[in-house]
């Protein structure tokens, strides 16, 4: 009898050994923080559209998260949607958020887009607020306006022109045809009419 | 007694296999290598058989330091193990700093090995080059992609990707963040170019097939009816005259009425001939 004991005894501890085995390494919340431009062309004075996504890759859901991003001061962005901060109240474990804002850049000319920062709490027990910067994009190069019209616009007015100059060439001699083939049409029917 | 000491047994022998079968399993999964989890933390402090393959690479800097964490994320595509060729694969890097100086984040580069012998480089992928700064207790993430080579579907290889830095003494160190057995994929494409026109050419080549076939069936039904026209045409020809039956007949009159003079005489006499 005392052996059947020690067995469920044993059967026991070892559930209880393999329950401790399954649970995760990473206990508390683990961000990563993406972030991307959705613009093929970056433009002065046209939209710039930045996406942030925050992956909780942790098993407990991150606390109090705010993405905070200064890459964007007043005198060289302009703000056409979006903040350049946001808050979450929580993050879920194996989840993602999204945060875009569009921006309009002043000048043209290199910039230097730097990475986000999002402040958060790892766990519901950490009293420690931990701090973790985005993925930077490095040094981009923002296109004059009328570099980029030249190259991308839709030239409606250049083919408007292009019509008004090349119509001569056609429409004269068309009118020159059209005046003798009336003339040559009016004749056959007086022509008939005899 | 008996039946006591058979239910003993049985109650034995099924919790001991119950009391191995972790042990087992695991036992198993290090031999498959497979890890199905989005994200995995890398502690090489912990991890031995990481170091043993820096080692076998002949990569004669340090190993990681204790006091950094990386872990790592596949954005695209969503599942890490099955790679589509072709494609671009987007990974995050996660890199925790434990420690209370700073460390350099020099790059990332990454590679395809040959499966069964990792010192093997099949394919460099190109190395990205980010020189942050990360400080003490902070972390930072930093995007990594490249794209399998459309030639390599079907196949199975070792990926191996490995984060360099420094710490403010200089020193360098490299975290393998991931060190796995990717298979990639064939993509599923919507529209394929290639088997889109191959189905434009069988249609081609049907329609030339009907065609000749409509023109083979008029030649053979001609025959029987062909012969009041063969015979018609050497009419006119043995007679040696102009067939005036072929030219419609508005035509035929306009000719015997054409005027002899010019249109621009014509035009000054009409009004004329009108009075």
């Amino acid at each position: 009898m005392k052996c059947v004991i020690f067995l469920i005894c044993a059967l026991l501890a070892n559930f209880v050994y393999s329950e401790t085995v399954v649970a995760d390494e990473l206990e508390d919340a683990k961000l990563l923080i993406a972030k991307n431009v959705l613009n093929n062309y970056i433009v002065e004075g046209l939209n710039l559209t930045i996406k942030y996504t925050i992956h909780n890759i942790g098993s407990s859901p991150a606390l109090n998260v705010k993405l905070q991003d200064e890459n964007f001061p007043a005198e060289y962005f302009e703000y056409a949607s979006g903040f350049n901060v946001a808050q979450w109240g929580r993050i879920p474990p194996k989840s993602n958020v999204d945060h875009v804002v569009v921006v309009s850049p002043k000048l043209p000319g290199m910039f230097n887009l730097t990475s986000a920062v999002v402040t958060y709490l790892p766990s519901e027990k950490a009293s420690k607020v931990q701090t973790g910067y985005s993925t930077e994009l490095g040094e981009v190069y923002i296109q004059k306006l009328s570099d980029y019209n030249r190259r991308y616009a839709s030239q409606t007015i250049n083919w408007i022109l292009f019509i008004i100059i090349a119509s001569p060439s056609i429409l004269i001699p068309y009118f020159l045809w059209n005046s003798s083939k009336s003339k040559y049409q009016k004749s056959k029917k007086l022509k008939k009419s005899n | 007694m008996k039946i006591f000491s058979l239910t003993f047994l049985l109650i034995a022998s099924f919790s001991f296999t119950l009391l191995f079968a972790p042990v087992i399993v695991r036992a198993e999964d290090a031999v498959e290598d497979d890890a199905e989890e989005d994200a995995v933390i890398n502690e090489e402090a912990e991890n031995p058989s990481v170091a043993e393959s820096e080692e076998e690479t002949g990569e004669d800097l340090d190993l990681s330091s204790p006091d950094v964490k990386t872990n790592f994320l596949f954005v695209e595509p969503a599942e890490g193990t099955d790679l589509p060729a072709g494609r671009l694969v987007k990974l995050l890097i996660g890199f925790h700093n434990n420690a209370t100086s700073a460390f350099l984040v020099e790059g990332i580069d990454a590679s395809f090995r040959y499966p069964q012998d990792f010192s093997y480089h099949i394919q460099n992928f190109s190395s990205f080059r980010y020189n942050k700064v990360v400080d003490g207790d902070r972390e930072a993430t930093f995007e990594y992609m490249f794209t399998p080579s459309e030639t390599f579907s079907a196949r199975q290889f070792g990926l191996t990707v490995n984060l360099r830095y420094k710490n403010g003494e200089g020193r360098e160190f490299v975290n393998t963040v991931f060190n796995e057995t990717v298979s990639i994929t064939e993509p599923d494409e919507g529209f394929d170019g290639e088997t889109f026109f191959l189905y434009v050419f069988l249609a081609a080549i049907l329609a030339l097939l009907g065609l000749l076939g409509k023109q083979m069936l008029s030649s053979v039904t001609k025959k029987g009816r062909s012969s009041k026209p063969k015979s018609y045409a050497a009419q006119a020809t043995s007679s040696n005259e102009v067939d005036m039956d072929w030219i419609p007949k508005h035509h035929v009159e306009t000719q015997s009425n054409s005027p002899k003079t010019s249109p621009r005489q014509r035009g000054r006499q009409a009004p004329k001939s009108k009075e």
